[in-house]
Order: structure tokens, then sequence, then C-alpha cells
């Protein structure tokens, strides 16, 4: 099977028709000189056309002779370029925004869907972001993208992302081509993504091209602002559980930066509460922050070069303290700190070597870190006291070198590269000491190594879109991918195709083929509200997971493509997969993580989505309707029974419309139903009259039974102007759940009886912005 | 105040959660009364089956008796024996009873109204040899360092439960008790050292090790993580008790004992 692929990669002839040229460039915005990604440059006189690449880059081969280059983006005026092309020529074009007006901001449109070679993947404009109602009136990206059908949240309030039935470790998450391990601040009600700062988003759920590796489910390439190049510009936002600050502009005529700061300020009004505490002899003190914080320098090297620095570092920190003087005078502290840090550092360097050939590099460094310290402190015989002192602690660190060439003719972009991953894992180290004795240990909770756990993943990839003539387009590639492990290996071929045919002038018919592998994996364990991702790596007892998907679909528009409908079907089959089969994971004495999880895991999930949207000026609406089936095949699990998937829901419908009313307001809603996550109830009860050790609910399977459905509606009222000074400001009024349903956000069972616990009946907030 | 107003719009934006009770349709949910077995396999003339009935879900306060089970006993998938009554629910060997060592037994439950419900196998195994038991002192933290160490026979089963009754003949209320499981995975030999700390000044104790076989340990460990995760948020899936029985719930598990009294020489 790879072989062919290989083959008609090979074997795809270059059709070359005449003496041509080239023309190439890069589109921006005028205003801020912003690259636009995914704008269309047309040649109304040939009638050939051409989509600018994620760099804003575009190369179009032409026949000698008179040509009228049509730039154009919607939200944009068109931009046009008559001239006689005698040879490979360079154009910029600069587009200006249409609606200038401090009005609603227009939301830029990708690529009408049926003229995209990809299925599955959808571009999400930042604005698109900030319009969706979210919880708590944060700009949330996660939760914008779970708008997208066939992509949910998972739990009441989270901003996890489950795609096509895979997990939530399972999506790779990249930030300038940094790959993120954790993406959540106050266990997932918020994701830690500055909306400020970003440009645009790329979400795949299907038709992975080649160059993306190392997750079975989904890619999430985020892309930020490299900064105005013209002047200097800012916003400030002002919310109930954060706010933030970003800055971009030029520094000199060849650099731009692009800075943002996000942080909560709950710590700032509990100063009171932690002075009392200092000052008292027992006593509760609890205290949570968290800061994003981003920048980014870009360097205009040439109008062929050009390199950036991009820097992400966040962190969710909190103290708990406790302490009591008990009649005994044995005094008692406990004091815990949780600590979650996310950091990332992206060194690019894009250079366009000529008309159709453009040489990417990067260097990128990831890390994430999870620790939760214990310290108790006793006094006991006679005021002396002792301390006991237990941290634990689960990281990954990668190291990322990558290397790309885009090669682009009349009928082929093709795309080639390598990519070195050098992963360093420390899964779980708990360590215990006591301040008076000396005495602690150092233990391996999860992988039973005492040091570090080292691995390689290496891949080499190569793709192709190809214009294969009678308006047929395939997306061609392989990737191949050697893991390496204490001394053990895995090879892996990943071959990728996807196909469009037009059937009309709006209508096309879209079918591809993807095989994912993913070598590091994520396990989950909770603590309250906080959870800790736990990334383990792929060993010679836990072989790397794999996903395999075929989808097909029609895609059509309408009305100048101000309307868009598309119905898609799929199935993912997934094996390797891993799960718990214990709890004792929050435990200290755990010597090996292997013996407790699961493996050989199978997953199928299948489905059709339905999708229509209509954009317009003033009022746009977009609703998707998903029907699916996931579910979970272990060996050692449910009697080694098919059971469904925690997140596998029927049905699921939502509506995300946006108006715009007179100059100064607008209004967003959001509403969302899901069928109930399937749950675990029993079958009977187990206790002996006449006591007995051993008292439980028998369970008949896991996830047997169903909540009730889930439903909301969330409002977003936006006023919009000027200030006196002339800078824009915005004033939002957020309501999730603004009819107050409750939705189950767990259930359990007691005296015949289920219960179901539910949060965020109504949530109304505030926020302001200023732009200046 | 700032703090307060804060704080309230925190509290009532963000953890505004309630509960509730919700329907449960019943008739999607299999209910039929089954037998439950709980039975132990002690030694070669020591069997504890502890012989009941499930209860409905809509009435888990009910009697769970089961009227006139017949209980009988298989030796290498051949009927050996039947057990009787002896207390509620417990049915034991007839005295004259000797098991075998290195033989397959397994229960049939037979009850009027109940489907037939059949055991896994167990045979009997070998109790650990404790080699020797002793205490140091931390004499800062005032804490006593209890050490047991034994020997091992049993390479298949990786867990103990260790049960330390400590006596004082000077302090009547320092009797104490102290213990824990022990995993042996890692280990190369068969030799094994367990240790504790505790607070008692004691001049005897009493050590008890229990030694399971695997069924009895998957069945624990399970019925561990089923206490943990149902009814907890935090765990995505509950982890239902292992069942062992066919037709039925429960398990049949195998146990031995060994006891080791140790008196020290003076009071410490």
């Amino acid at each position: 099977m790879h072989r062919l692929f290989l083959a008609m990669l090979l074997i795809v002839p270059l059709f070359v028709v005449g003496k041509q040229h080239t023309v190439s460039g890069y589109i921006m915005q005028q205003s801020n000189r912003e690259t636009l990604m995914s704008a269309y440059v047309t040649d109304t006189l040939n009638l050939q056309k051409t989509i600018s690449n994620q760099s804003g880059f575009y190369s179009i081969s032409l026949p000698e002779g008179k040509v009228c280059l049509k730039a154009s983006y919607i939200g944009y005026n068109e931009n046009i370029a008559s001239f006689r092309l005698e040879g490979d020529t360079v154009i910029n074009f600069y587009l200006k925004e249409k609606d200038e007006t401090i009005g609603e901001v227009t939301i830029t449109a990708e690529t009408p869907i049926h003229e995209q070679t990809l299925m599955g993947k959808t571009l999400i404009p930042i604005e698109k972001v900030i319009k969706t109602p979210s919880f708590a009136g944060v700009p949330d990206l996660l939760k914008a993208i779970t708008t997208i059908p066939g992509i949910s949240s998972g739990s009441e309030g989270r901003s996890n992302i489950y795609v096509r039935g895979g997990d939530r470790g399972q999506n790779l998450i990249l930030l300038d081509g940094a790959k993120l391990y954790n993406t959540n601040h106050i266990g997932g009600f918020v994701s830690l993504f500055n909306a400020d700062i970003i440009k645009q988003v790329e979400v795949y759920k299907s038709g992975f091209p080649s160059r993306y590796g190392g997750r079975a489910s989904s890619v999430i390439d985020i892309t930020t602002r490299d900064g105005n190049r013209e002047k200097l510009q800012g916003k400030f936002s002002l919310g109930i559980l954060n706010s933030s600050v970003s800055v971009d502009g030029p520094i000199g005529k060849k650099v731009s930066f692009n800075a943002g700061l996000r942080t909560t300020y709950y710590d700032l009004f509990t100063i009171k509460s932690r002075l009392e505490y200092r000052g008292s002899d027992d006593g509760t003190y609890f205290g949570y922050t968290f800061y994003d914080a981003n920048a980014k320098l870009t360097y205009y090297v040439s109008d062929k070069h050009r390199a950036f620095v991009n820097f992400y570092s966040g962190n969710d920190y909190n103290k708990s303290k406790y302490k009591d003087v008990a009649a005994s005078t044995i005094a008692t502290e406990e004091i815990s700190d949780y600590n979650i840090y996310n950091s990332c550092v992206t060194l690019g360097d894009r250079l366009t070597l000529s008309s159709k050939t453009i040489w990417q590099n990067s260097f990128t460094f990831s890390r994430y870190k999870n620790m939760l310290g214990t310290t108790n402190t006793d006094s006991i015989y006679g005021g002396k006291k002792t301390t006991d002192i237990y941290n634990t602690s689960t990281s990954i660190a990668e190291y990322n070198l990558q290397s790309r060439i885009e090669y682009y003719t009349s009928r082929h972009t093709l795309k080639g590269g390598a990519e070195y991953s050098n992963y360093h894992f420390v899964p779980g180290i708990s360590h215990t000491y006591n301040e008076n004795s000396g005495s602690g240990q150092m233990l391996d909770t999860i992988q039973g190594y005492t040091t570090p756990i080292s691995s390689n993943e290496f891949s080499l990839y190569v793709e192709d879109d190809i214009d294969l003539g009678h308006s047929i387009y395939m997306n061609m590639g392989i990737r191949g991918v050697l893991f390496s492990c204490n001394g053990y290996n895995y090879m892996k071929a990943e071959p990728r195709i996807s196909l469009r045919a037009m059937l009309g002038k709006n209508v096309s018919f879209k079918a591809n083929y993807t095989v994912m592998n993913q070598f590091n994996h994520v396990i989950v364990s909770s603590s309250g509200i906080f959870e800790k991702e736990i990334w383990i790596t792929s060993t010679e007892k836990i072989p790397p997971q794999q996903a395999q998907q075929i989808s097909f679909g029609i895609f059509g528009t309408a009305l100048s493509s101000k309307i868009e409908l598309s119905v898609e079907a799929y199935y993912k089959r997934m094996t390797n997969l891993l799960e718990y089969k214990s709890t004792s994971v929050n435990e200290i004495a755990i010597t090996s993580l292997e013996n407790l999880i699961t493996k050989g895991g199978k997953g199928d999930a299948y489905g059709m989505e339905f999708q229509s949207k209509y954009t317009h000026k003033k009022f746009s609406i977009d609703a998707s309707y998903i029907l699916s089936w996931n579910y979970r095949q272990f060996d050692e699990l449910n009697k080694g029974e098919q059971y469904p998937f925690l997140y596998d829901r029927r049905h699921q419908f939502s509506i995300l419309a946006s108006c715009v009313m007179g100059k100064h307001y607008s209004v967003n809603t959001n509403f969302v139903f899901a069928t109930g996550s399937p749950y675990t109830i029993p079958e009977a009860y187990i206790k002996r009259t006449n006591g007995s050790e051993y008292a439980y609910y028998a369970l008949s399977g896991i996830n047997n039974y169903r909540m009730p459905n889930y439903h909301r509606l969330d409002v977003a009222l936006v006023k919009r102007e000027l200030t006196k000074h002339g800078r824009v400001q915005q004033f939002t009024l957020n309501i999730y759940n603004i009819y107050a349903r409750q939705n189950p956000a767990s259930i359990f069972f007691r005296d015949g009886k289920l219960y179901q616990t539910s949060l965020f009946t109504i949530v109304p907030t505030i926020s302001y912005t200023l732009e200046f | 105040m700032k703090e307060r107003i804060y704080s309230l719009i925190i509290a009532v934006s963000l953890f505004s959660s309630c509960e509730k009770t919700i329907e449960v349709d019943y008739s999607k949910i299999n209910m039929t009364d089954k037998i439950v077995i709980q039975a132990y396999l002690n030694s070669e003339t020591d069997i504890k089956a502890y012989i009941y009935k499930t209860l409905p879900l809509n009435n888990v306060i009910g009697n769970s008796y089961l009227q006139s089970p017949n209980v009988w006993l298989y030796q290498n998938e051949e009927v050996f024996t039947q057990l009787h009554e002896t207390d509620s629910s417990l049915y034991v060997l007839n005295d004259s009873v000797k098991l075998k060592k290195n033989t397959d037994y397994k229960l049939v439950v037979e009850a009027e109204g109940f489907e037939t419900a059949v055991s896994n196998s167990q045979q009997i195994i070998e109790p650990v040899t404790i080699d020797s038991v002793y205490k140091e002192y931390d004499t800062i933290r005032w804490l006593g360092n209890f050490y047991v160490q034994f020997n091992d026979p049993n390479p298949d089963y990786n867990k103990y439960s260790i049960q330390i009754n400590t006596y004082s003949r000077y302090m009547q209320n320092a009797d104490g008790f102290i213990g824990g499981t022990l995993n042996d995975e890692g280990f190369t030999t068969n030799s094994r050292l367990y240790s504790d700390t505790y607070k008692t000044r004691s001049d005897s104790a009493i050590v008890k090790i229990y030694t399971y076989s695997q069924t009895l340990i998957d069945f624990e460990d399970s019925y561990s993580n089923y206490e943990v995760s149902y009814g907890e948020k935090q765990y995505e899936s509950v982890f239902p008790v292992e069942n062992f029985i066919t037709n039925g719930y429960g398990f049949f598990g195998a146990q031995a004992i060994s006891t080791y009294t140790f008196i020290w020489e003076k009071r410490n």
C-alpha cells in the first residue's frame, strides 16, 4: 500500500503547457502588513488561480503575455495588478479592510469549502474566537474550536478537546510550530491561549497533510500575529476572571514585535486573608493565580527572508494553608502548593529561495511540568517541631528541529521535509523528606525509571497538492517515522491521501484516507477540580497508538459563497489505546504505571456530520448536526466486551448566530444540544444482611446508561464604540447558560435513586476592552 | 469589602452548582436476583463460604438471605462434598473432610428460583515462613521501627497483608495495631522485609501475615478501585468490582495465614 503511494507521487507527471513564468509574493493587510493566509490570487484573463499559504505566500505559473491578477480576501477590498508577463515576477499585494467603521468586526472566511482540497480542515479566524460566547466571558480558542462539527469539549465548562471519538491527548496542538502538552488553566475551565495575540488557527480533524504527525486524532495549528509594522497598537481587556494587555508594533524598519500578558487577580483580593492567617493560630487560606506571557519578535531580513522568535510561558499556582491549635498543644499546619508550568520557544526562519521555492526551518523547545507539594508541620512533645515534606511532579520536555521545502508549479505544490524530536520524560517522581531527621527518599511512581526517560522521534515526509485536470485535485503524501526509546525502535509509515472532484461549479465531492501514529501518550489523574496530565513514552511494553481514518462527503456553496452546505461521513479505527485499570495512580506507593494501565485497546468511531452556514454583512448563522457512534474495547475491561466511550453522544446539534444591530451593538448566541453522555450505573446491590466485608453495587458493564440530554444557550451582547479620545472600546455582557439548564456534570447512585450534580446553571459576566 | 464582593461574584458565577434527583428507568436495567458467593479456601480443613443473594436497586435495605441453597464443593471438576450452614449465610466443610494440595476446587450453588452459580477454581496456597521480628527506635521522633523478615514460597502472588498487634504489660492502654500490605514486585529472591513505624511502647507482639491467591488480590484491588471511583466525579469511569462467579456475583479466593509471637527480653 505504502509503495503504491510512493509510486503515484513519482509517476504523476508535471503538466507544463507553453512558455510559462511564475508570479509570486506575499498578500498582506495594508493597515499593519500582517500576512493573509488563504487569500485568492486570480488571473482574470487566463482564469487560473491560487491560494496563499500559511505565511501569506503565493506562487502562480502563467503563460507569457498579458495578465490581470486580482488578489482577494473576504472582508477586504480587492487589489488588481495588470501587466505583461515576460519573466518571473514578484508582486506583493496590500489589501485594505472593507469596513472601517467601529461596528462589529467582519469575520474573515476561509476558502469556500467546495474549493478546498483538504477535507476536515477548518480555518478559524481569531474574530470568531472573540465573538463566540464563552464561559465567564473569556474568549476561549479551544471552546470556539468545539463549535466545529465532530469536535466536542467533554465535561461541562472545560476546554478539553475530543475529536471524532479520540482521546484528549490525541490532539497535536502547535503554537507557532511548538507543541503544547497542556492547554488548561484552572483545571480546564480556561484555555491558555490569549486571543489577543493570535492571528489564525487551522484545525484538522481528518485529511491530515503529511507534514503533521505524532498525534492520532487532530491537529490544531495556531499562528500568532507578527505585529504591526506600521504603528504601535495595543489592547487592554478587563474581565471578571482575568485581564489581559497586548501591545504590538514596529521596532525600526526591519523588526516588529507582538507581546501579551494575561493574568487573574484573585490573589490581590486575598491579601487581607493572608495577613490574618499569618497572625492567628488557626484558620485556612486559599490562593489561586494564573498567567500567560507571550512575546514574538519578527525580523524582516529582506523581502525574501524573515526570521522570528516566539516565546510563551504560563503558570497556574494554587496555595492552600490550614492550621489548627488543638487543646493538646499539638499544632498542625498543612501547606499545599500546586503548580503547573507550560512554556515553549520557537526560533523560525523562512526564506524565499525563488519565486517557486520556499525554505522553512525551525527549532522549538516545549516543556510541561505539574507539581504538587505538601508540607506538614507537627509540634510534638514539648514544642519540638517536625516537618514532613512530600512533593510529586510529572514533566515532559521536547527539543524539536524541523526543515521544510515548498515548491510551487502550475499544477503542483510539493512540500517535503524532515523533523527530529528529542523527548525527556519524568512521568512521576515523588520525593518525601523529613526535615529533622534529614531522611528522605526519591521514588519514580510511574514507569520505574530512576533517571528521566529519553526518547527520539525522526520523521521524513513529502506531500503534493496536485491539479490532475478535469477539476480533480489531490493531496497525497507519506510520512515515515522512526521512534526509539531505551534501545527499542518502532518504524512506521503513514500514507495520507485527499481527493477533491468538482461535481459542478459550486459542488464538490471529497474523500480522504489517513494513518496517524502516536508515540507519546497522556493519562489523566484528578484531584478535585485539578487534573494532572501525565505524559508517558512508548516503550517496549507500551506500543504506539494508531488511528486510521477514512472520510468522504459532498460540499457546496450558493449565493456567491454566502451559503455553505456540507455533509461528511467518517470511520475511524484506533488501536493500542491506553486506559486505567486502577485508581491507584493517585497513591504514593506505586512502582510502575505500566502495571496500572491496560493496553491494546481498540476504538471505533463513525458517523455523519451536517453543516450549513450563512454569512451576510450584518448577520451570520452556522448550524451543524452530528450523528455519531463511538466505542472502546479492552481485553481487561468490561469482560473484554465493547462499551460506549465516555463522550459517545448519538446526536449533537449546535447553532452559532451573530447579528449586528445598528452602528454600535451586536448580539452573538450559541445554542448546543447533545445526547447525554454514557455513564455506569449498577444492576444490583450486594450486601449481606447480617454483616459483610464487602458492600457494593454490581455493575453489569462500563457506561451502560446515559445521562440526561445536555443543552444550553449562551448569549453575548456587545457594545463597540469610540471614546472621546478616538479609541475603540468594547463592553460585553456574556451570559452562559441563559435559561439556567441544570445539565448533568456527574451522576451518582444512592439508595435506589440517581443523583445529578450540575455546574454553572447561569453565569453572567461583564468585560471591558480598550484598543489603543 | 472588595474581596467579599469579588469572592461573591466568583462564587455565584463560577461555582453555582446544584444537585437534583433524576428518575431511573429500571426497565432498561437487568434486575434479576442472583446468587452471591464470597468464599475463602483457608487450609486443608477450612473453607468459609458466605452464600446470599443480591438486593434489587429499589430495595437495597431488604433481606439478602438465600433460603436453603445446596452448596457443592467440586474437586477437579467432580462433586466432592456438600458444605453445611453453621451461621446465617455461612457454609463450611464437614469436620471429617480434608482437602488436597495442588488440586482444583470450586463451588457450585443451587437454589430454587435462581440460576445455578458456579465459582472460579482455587488451590490451597502455602503460608509464608516468618524468619524474624525485631524493632529499632528513632530517638529523635520517639518512634519505633518494626521489622518483619519472612520467606515467600509463592512467587506467583505478589501481595501480603501484615497485621501486627503489640502489647504491653506495664501500660494498659498501650496495645496497638499496625500493619499494611506489601507488594513484592521487583524482588529476585524469596526473602522479604516489611517495616513500619509506630509510637506505642510495647514489650510483645503477635504478627500475622496473610498471603492471598491472585483471585483474591484481583477482587480486593477492584473493590478498592470501585470504592475510590464510585460517586466521585474526578474519575471519568467507575471501576467495577471484578466478578468471578458465573450466573452470580462474588469470588472464591484462597489465603494462608502465618502467625509469629514475639516477646522483647526487656522493656524499652
